[in-house]
């Protein structure tokens, strides 16, 4: 390389991207959400075919590749397993809740596919795998995943 | 159908964070050297694939930021965003199909100009995941969790890979992190998301690396010894973690079959002399092997423990450092292809493992390996 190129002081330019966007729910995520937030209830699908129930419900079933009628949709939960969990001990600016926290899998009752969520209201070090928990639903609900605020185990504490 | 060989290849040093160069420069240099690894000219590149992400380069089009420098002005030019790996496979349809006799492969990232969490972040579906904060680290450890808690592994095995591999980087002047560690300093870690420590984590990196294949009659164009495409599998599980098994790599199993199948291998166990996966994470590198079929589910742990693995062992695996030591988005499947070229060419220098006629590259897209990509190359 000539020598210019190497004693050339590199510059950086700071710069960044903010794109606000208006995503689209769609009929069944709008259904699962509206009744999440008019009823707390957290609806489910079962596939005719293959029998699984999928949490958030599908229009299709993912593996069957055919359409999951109204009549196919089931009420989860609220009670469910913990079925895997990590505590995340970083921050970054996307983190909805300040570390340490934790996200879990969490099998809700009657559906065969986990959600992902937070597990809090109890220390951290109290969270095990398998352990029952149970959504606390936020009072002011919006029709979105916050509308959860956390899974917490059952018989914790509550918000 | 027409056979297809590597016949040129080239990788930048990879570095944390490479600023007197940007992409282009990155990719130009790539080009250029893997040009001259073959004695060819850009005259005698038929097409050229390039591989990149809009996230991670922080533009829209991010392909068309090196058409310039990698010599694709008047060619026949298209993209894949994904991991190099897949780039490959484009690029080998391309010749296979009998469009073009000679596909030029370049990928390219620079992860430290971005935020590794927040586009990360953005791989995962706006409405039910995303807004939790889930990134590339804490879906990860979920499932390092979910592998522990299905299938018995434990981090101590997981330290062991880390070792291993962080030490097989210092044979390899390209390799970012070349470090001689012990289990008790891979334990002692930070914790960054439970059970996964900074150590068993990949860096953030820069780089880039380019490949060139022919057609069967055009071999004879580059001086290198070809190195053969002898079989290639590629499969996708669901997207959401929650409607997998993340203990079982499900997409890898049928992508591993189909590369056996395609080259093949009836006892990969037997045949295959050396492999370079995907170890983004250390527990990857034992559950990949899992996925791969070259042990049984749980048997990963096994294998490093008894120094199977270990680049003067019975099956070496990542003698380059790996991913653990390397990780340029996009860019590191490809990267392993290329260890495995230099490995059957016999010219990987201080790493060279002793037998290796036949070796596997694998490469990962999506969130805790949601598609696997699979490939067998061979010397003959």
């Amino acid at each position: 390389m000539v020598e210019w190129r190497d004693k050339t002081e590199p510059l950086t330019y700071e710069g960044g991207i903010h794109l606000p966007y208006s995503w689209t729910v769609g009929r069944v995520g709008s259904r699962f959400f509206i009744e999440l937030r008019d009823n707390g209830r957290i609806m489910a699908a079962r596939c005719p075919k293959c029998g699984v129930v999928w949490v958030p419900p599908r229009l299709r079933c993912p593996v069957c590749f055919i359409i999951i009628e109204d009549a196919n949709w089931l009420e989860v939960g609220p009670y469910g397993t913990l079925q895997h969990f990590t505590i995340v001990r970083y921050e970054h600016a996307a983190q909805p809740m300040e570390p340490p926290f934790a996200y879990a899998l969490i099998k809700l009752d009657g559906a065969d596919r986990a959600i992902v969520h937070f597990v809090s209201g109890t220390d951290l070090v109290s969270i095990k795998q398998g352990m029952k928990v149970k959504p606390v639903l936020k009072a002011n609900r919006k029709g979105n995943i916050f509308d959860i605020a956390y899974f917490t185990p059952v018989g914790g504490q509550t918000q | 159908m027409k056979k297809v060989a590597v016949v040129g290849v080239a990788q930048t040093r990879f570095e944390r964070r490479i600023v007197n160069r940007n992409y282009a420069d990155l990719i130009y240099e790539v080009t250029t050297g893997a040009l001259e690894d073959a004695g060819m000219t850009i005259d005698q590149i038929d097409n050229v694939i390039t591989v990149s992400n809009d996230f991670w380069d922080g533009r829209t089009i991010s392909s068309m930021a090196v058409m310039d420098a990698c010599g694709a002005y008047g060619k026949n030019v298209s993209t894949v965003e994904g991991d190099g790996t897949f780039g490959a496979v484009y690029g080998a349809m391309r010749i296979w199909s009998g469009s073009f006799g000679t596909t030029l492969v370049v990928a390219h990232s620079k992860s430290s100009e971005g935020s590794l969490p927040l586009i990360t972040n953005a791989m995962f579906d706006p409405l039910y995941y995303r807004p939790l904060g889930l990134d590339a680290i804490s879906s990860a450890a979920l499932q390092a969790q979910a592998y522990i808690d299905s299938r018995g592994a434990n981090i101590e095995d997981w330290a062991l890979v880390s070792v291993k591999n962080h030490g097989n980087a210092r044979y390899n002047p390209l390799a970012q992190l070349p470090m001689d560690l012990t289990i008790d300093q891979v334990l002692a870690s930070r914790l960054v998301a439970d059970p996964l420590k900074l150590l068993d984590c990949s860096p953030i990196s820069d780089g880039a690396c380019a490949i060139i294949l022919a057609e069967e009659g055009r071999v004879s164009e580059s001086k290198q010894k070809p190195v053969w495409l002898k079989g290639v599998g590629y499969a996708a599980e669901l997207h959401y973690l929650g409607d997998r098994d993340l203990s079982d790599p499900q997409a890898l199993t049928q992508a591993a079959k189909r590369a056996y199948n395609m080259a093949g291998l009836t006892n990969p166990q037997e045949q295959i002399d050396f492999f370079e996966i995907y170890d983004a994470f250390s527990y990857m590198e034992p559950l990949w092997l899992e996925g791969l079929g070259i042990c049984g589910a749980g048997g990963g742990g096994k294998l490093i423990r008894k120094g199977v693995t270990e680049m003067r062992g019975y099956l070496p695996v990542n003698s380059s450092g790996g991913v653990l030591s390397a990780h340029a988005v996009l860019v590191a499947g490809l990267v392993r292809m290329i260890e495995v070229v230099l490995q059957i060419r016999g010219t990987a220098g201080a790493h060279q493992i002793e037998r290796a006629r036949i070796g596997l590259a694998h490469g990962i897209n999506g969130p805790c390996g949601q598609s696997h990509c699979v490939w067998i190359l061979g010397e003959n």
